[in-house]
C-alpha cells in the first residue's frame, strides 16, 4: 500500500514536473522573443508567440484512492 | 522578495562578475612577475650607472607570456588529472549504485524522486548512487556534463528528510548539473593550482642557489622571493574568489530547485533539519575534503575565515527561500551508527541482484529480443516472478559468501545418488567439513526448483562470491572442477556453469593485464569457431544427426556469408576444450561479428520450434562469452512453443 501510494504520488509528479518544465520553457522563448534588440527581428523570422499549457482545475485533482 | 527567476539571475550576474576578478586575479600575477622582474633588472644595470627606464617592453612581453603560458600549461594538467568520471568519485567516496527496479522502499522513492526531477529540468536521469554509511543530510552531483553526470545521497539524507525535502535537495544537485557548476569548479581548482605553481617555481629557484654568491645571484634570489609570495597571495585571492563563486553557485542552486519543485518549504525543510542534526551535512568519509565543494551543504568543519566557507551560511540561505525564517532549527534525531564493516560486507550483495536484472539492456540482444518478439517489460517482471518463487533458504545462502559456494556445488550435484556420494565427498575432501554440511542442508531447497532458474541462481550468487578471499576462490574453482568431473563426463550444463562462474570470477582474483582489444573484423578468420559453436548448439537441440545438420545449415545461413562454407564439423572436434578455445578467440572480434553469431545461434536454437533448456543454457553461455549478457528467461515466457526437459 505504501509503495503504491509512492508510485501514485511519483507519478502525479511527473505529470505535473513535465507541465511545468514545458511551461517554464515557453515563457522563457516567449521572453526572449520579447526582449528588445531580438523583438525587433523575431517576428519577421517567424518566431511568433508560444502557447501554455493550461489543465482545467478539475483535471489537476489527484484520483482519490481508498484502501478498504 | 524577489522571485526564483530573478534570484537565478542575480547568482549568475554575481558569479560572472567574480569570475572576472578571477581572470584580473591571474593577469595580476603575471604583472607583479614583471614588476619584480624590472626591479631586479633596473638593480643589477644600476650598478653599471646606466640610466635606465623603469618600462621595458620585451622584458614585459617575456614575463607576462611566459607567466600566463606557464600557470596555463599547469592549471591544464591539473584540469585534466582532477577530470575524474563522477561514476569514480562516487566509488571513491564508497557510494553503492541504486538500481532501476530497486525494490527497497526508500531507495524507490530516492528513485522517482530523481526521475520526476529529471523531467522537471528537462535532463536524462544522472545515474543515481547511495553513500550508505554517511549519516549526515548531504548529497552532490559530478561529472563534466549532462551525459556522464551522476548524483549521491547520503542514507541520513533518504532517512531523515521527507519526499518533498529529499525533492529539495536532489532538484538542487541537478541544477548544478545544469548550469554546469561541477565543471565551472573543476576549471577554478585548475586555475588556483595554475597560479600555486608560480610561488612553487620560485621556491625551486630559492633551493637550487642556496650556496651561490655575487650581485647576479642576489638579484635572481630577489626575483625568486617575490615569485614565491606573488604565488601565494595570488593564490590566497584564488581561493578567496573561488569559494564566493562556490556561494553564488548554491545561491543559484537553490533557486533552481525551487523553479523545478515549485515548493521552497521543501527545499528549506531540507536545510532546517541539517541545521538541527547535531551531525549536520558533514561527511564522516576520509576522502570527503577532496570533493567538499561538490555537496549540497558543508560536507567538512566550517573554514577559520567564512569568506573561505565553500557553501553559505544555512540561515542565509533558508532566509532567501523563507524570508521569515527565526533562525531556530528544529531538533532532528541521528540515525544510528552504520553497522560494523564486516556485516556490511555480507549485506551489500545482496542488494545487487536487481541489478542484474536491470542490465538486459545489451543492444545486441534487445535486437535479438526484438527478433523473437519478446517484449523487454515481460521478461523483467518474469524474472521477479522466478525469484520470488525462489525458495528463501536459497535467496539467502546466494547472497552470503560462504554459503554461496556451497549452493555452487549443489548446481553441480547429479541426479544418481551413489554419484552424488562421491561428490559429497569430494566437496569434503577438496572445501572443508563445513561446506558439505551446509550443502547438505541447502540439497532438498536446491532439488525442489524448476531447472531454468538454475543458472539465474548462479547468477545470484556471483556477487557474494566475488568477495571470496584468493585462496576460497581458488578452492572454489578446484572443487567445482572436481564435482564436474566425478561421473566421468562433463554434461552441457556443468561446462556451462563452469565456463560462468570462472569467466565471471577469474578477472576478480587475477586480474587481466587490459581488457582484449578487437582484432578480428572479417568472418573469415573465424570460420572454424563459429562452425564449431553452431555445431555444438544444433547438437544441443536435437538427438538425431541429420536434424541437426538441418538446424546447423540455418543457423549458416544467418551468418549469410554465401562466399565461405562453414562446415558441420564432427563431435570430437567440438569437444569442451575445442569450445572455450573458440570462445577465447571469438571474445576478440568485433561486435558485429558477435552479433550475427549470436542470431546465427539463435537460429539454430529454434529451428526446431521447441526450445529445451539445454538450448539456452548453452546459447546464454554463447551470449556471455561474446560479453552480450542476456537474460536466461528467454523462453519462459513463449508458452506456445513450450519448454521440455
Amino acid at each position: 500500500m505504501m509503495q503504491l501510494s509512492e508510485e501514485l504520488t511519483s507519478t502525479e509528479n511527473r505529470v505535473a514536473f513535465a507541465r511545468q518544465a514545458f511551461n517554464d520553457s515557453v515563457t522563457s522563448y516567449n521572453t526572449a522573443c520579447e526582449v528588445f534588440p531580438a523583438s525587433l527581428i523575431a517576428g519577421s523570422f517567424g518566431f511568433v508567440r508560444a502557447g501554455l499549457l493550461e489543465i482545467e482545475a478539475a483535471e489537476r485533482e489527484a484520483p482519490r484512492v481508498s484502501f478498504t | 522578495m524577489k522571485d526564483f527567476f530573478a534570484r537565478q539571475e542575480d547568482a549568475r550576474r554575481q558569479s560572472g562578475r567574480l569570475l572576472m576578478f578571477f581572470a584580473m586575479a591571474v593577469i595580476g600575477v603575471a604583472l607583479a612577475v614583471y614588476l619584480a622582474a624590472a626591479v631586479a633588472r633596473l638593480w643589477l644595470l644600476a650598478e653599471n650607472g646606466a640610466a635606465v627606464g623603469f618600462w621595458h617592453p620585451q622584458l614585459f612581453l617575456w614575463t607576462t607570456t611566459g607567466t600566463l603560458t606557464f600557470v596555463a600549461a599547469a592549471s591544464l594538467w591539473k584540469i585534466s588529472e582532477l577530470r575524474e568520471g563522477g561514476a569514480r568519485i562516487a566509488a571513491m567516496l564508497g557510494g553503492k549504485p541504486v538500481p532501476t527496479f530497486t525494490q527497497a522502499p526508500q531507495e524507490r522513492m530516492l528513485r522517482n524522486v530523481v526521475e520526476e526531477m529529471a523531467i522537471a529540468s528537462g535532463m536524462p536521469p544522472p545515474d543515481l548512487y547511495l553513500l550508505e554509511r554517511e549519516r549526515g543530510i548531504n548529497a552532490f552531483a559530478a561529472g563534466h556534463g549532462v551525459r556522464d553526470a551522476v548524483i549521491c545521497v547520503t542514507r541520513g539524507a533518504v532517512e531523515l528528510l521527507s519526499r518533498d525535502e529529499l525533492q529539495g535537495v536532489v532538484a538542487h544537485e541537478f541544477s548544478h548539473i545544469r548550469n554546469g557548476d561541477v565543471l565551472l569548479n573543476l576549471r577554478l581548482m585548475g586555475w588556483l593550482s595554475g597560479i600555486l605553481v608560480v610561488s612553487q617555481a620560485g621556491e625551486m629557484i630559492l633551493r637550487g642557489m642556496r650556496r651561490s654568491s655575487g650581485r647576479t645571484a642576489g638579484a635572481i634570489f630577489a626575483v625568486a622571493a617575490a615569485l614565491f609570495a606573488i604565488g601565494y597571495i595570488g593564490y590566497f585571492f584564488g581561493q578567496l574568489i573561488k569559494s564566493a563563486v562556490s556561494r553564488q553557485r548554491e545561491f543559484l542552486g537553490d533557486a533552481s530547485a525551487v523553479q523545478f519543485t515549485r515548493n521552497p518549504t521543501g527545499l528549506s525543510g531540507a536545510l532546517k533539519k541539517i541545521g538541527g542534526l547535531s551531525l549536520g551535512s558533514r561527511l564522516e568519509h576520509p576522502r570527503a575534503a577532496e570533493v567538499s565543494h561538490m555537496f549540497f551543504g558543508n560536507g567538512l568543519e566550517a573554514a577559520w575565515l567564512h569568506a573561505l566557507d565553500s557553501h553559505p551560511p544555512l540561515d542565509e540561505r533558508i532566509r532567501r527561500l523563507e524570508p521569515g525564517f527565526d533562525g531556530r532549527f528544529p531538533a532532528v534525531k541521528p540515525l544510528p551508527p552504520p553497522p560494523s564493516e564486516a556485516a556490511a560486507h555480507v549485506v551489500r550483495p545482496a542488494k545487487a541482484p536487481p541489478e542484474s536484472v536491470s542490465a538486459l539492456s545489451g543492444v545486441a540482444v534487445a535486437a535479438l529480443l526484438e527478433r523473437v518478439g519478446e517484449p523487454m517489460q515481460e521478461h523483467i517482471d518474469l524474472a521477479r516472478r522466478l525469484l520470488s518463487e525462489l525458495p528463501e533458504s536459497l535467496t539467502d545462502a546466494s547472497r552470503n559468501t560462504f554459503s554461496a559456494c556451497a549452493v555452487v556445488y549443489g548446481l553441480l550435484m547429479d541426479a544418481d545418488p551413489a554419484v552424488r556420494k562421491e561428490q559429497e565427498q569430494l566437496v569434503e575432501a577438496h572445501d572443508s567439513g563445513a561446506a558439505a554440511v551446509e550443502l547438505r542442508r541447502l540439497l532438498p531447497a536446491l532439488d525442489g526448483i524448476p531447472s531454468q532458474v538454475r543458472l539465474p541462481l548462479l547468477d545470484l550468487s556471483l556477487p557474494a562470491l566475488r568477495s571470496l578471499s584468493p585462496d576460497q576462490y581458488l578452492r572454489l574453482k578446484e572443487t567445482s572442477g572436481a564435482l564436474s568431473a566425478a561421473d566421468g563426463r562433463e554434461s552441457l550444463f556443468e561446462f556451462t556453469l563452469r565456463y560462468l562462474l570462472l569467466r565471471h570470477l577469474e578477472p576478480r582474483f587475477f586480474p587481466l593485464t587490459s581488457p582484449r582489444p578487437v582484432q578480428i573484423y572479417g568472418i573469415r578468420g573465424v570460420r572454424k569457431e563459429c562452425s564449431c559453436i553452431l555445431t555444438t548448439m544444433a547438437r544441443v537441440g536435437v538427438r538425431d544427426e541429420n536434424a541437426a545438420q538441418g538446424a546447423f545449415a540455418r543457423g549458416a545461413m544467418v551468418l549469410n556469408e554465401p562466399k565461405l562454407d562453414f562446415h558441420f564439423l564432427p563431435a570430437v572436434e567440438c569437444g569442451k576444450s575445442s569450445m572455450e578455445h573458440a570462445f577465447a578467440i571469438l571474445e576478440s572480434t568485433s561486435p558485429l561479428i558477435k552479433r550475427r553469431l549470436l542470431a546465427a545461434s539463435l537460429e539454430c536454437m529454434i529451428h526446431d520450434r521447441i526450445i529445451k533448456i539445454d538450448e539456452v543454457e548453452l546459447f546464454r553461455a554463447i551470449a556471455d562469452a561474446l560479453d552480450c549478457p542476456l537474460p536466461p528467461w528467454l523462453d519462459l515466457s513463449r508458452g506456445e512453443s513450450g519448454v521440455t526437459h
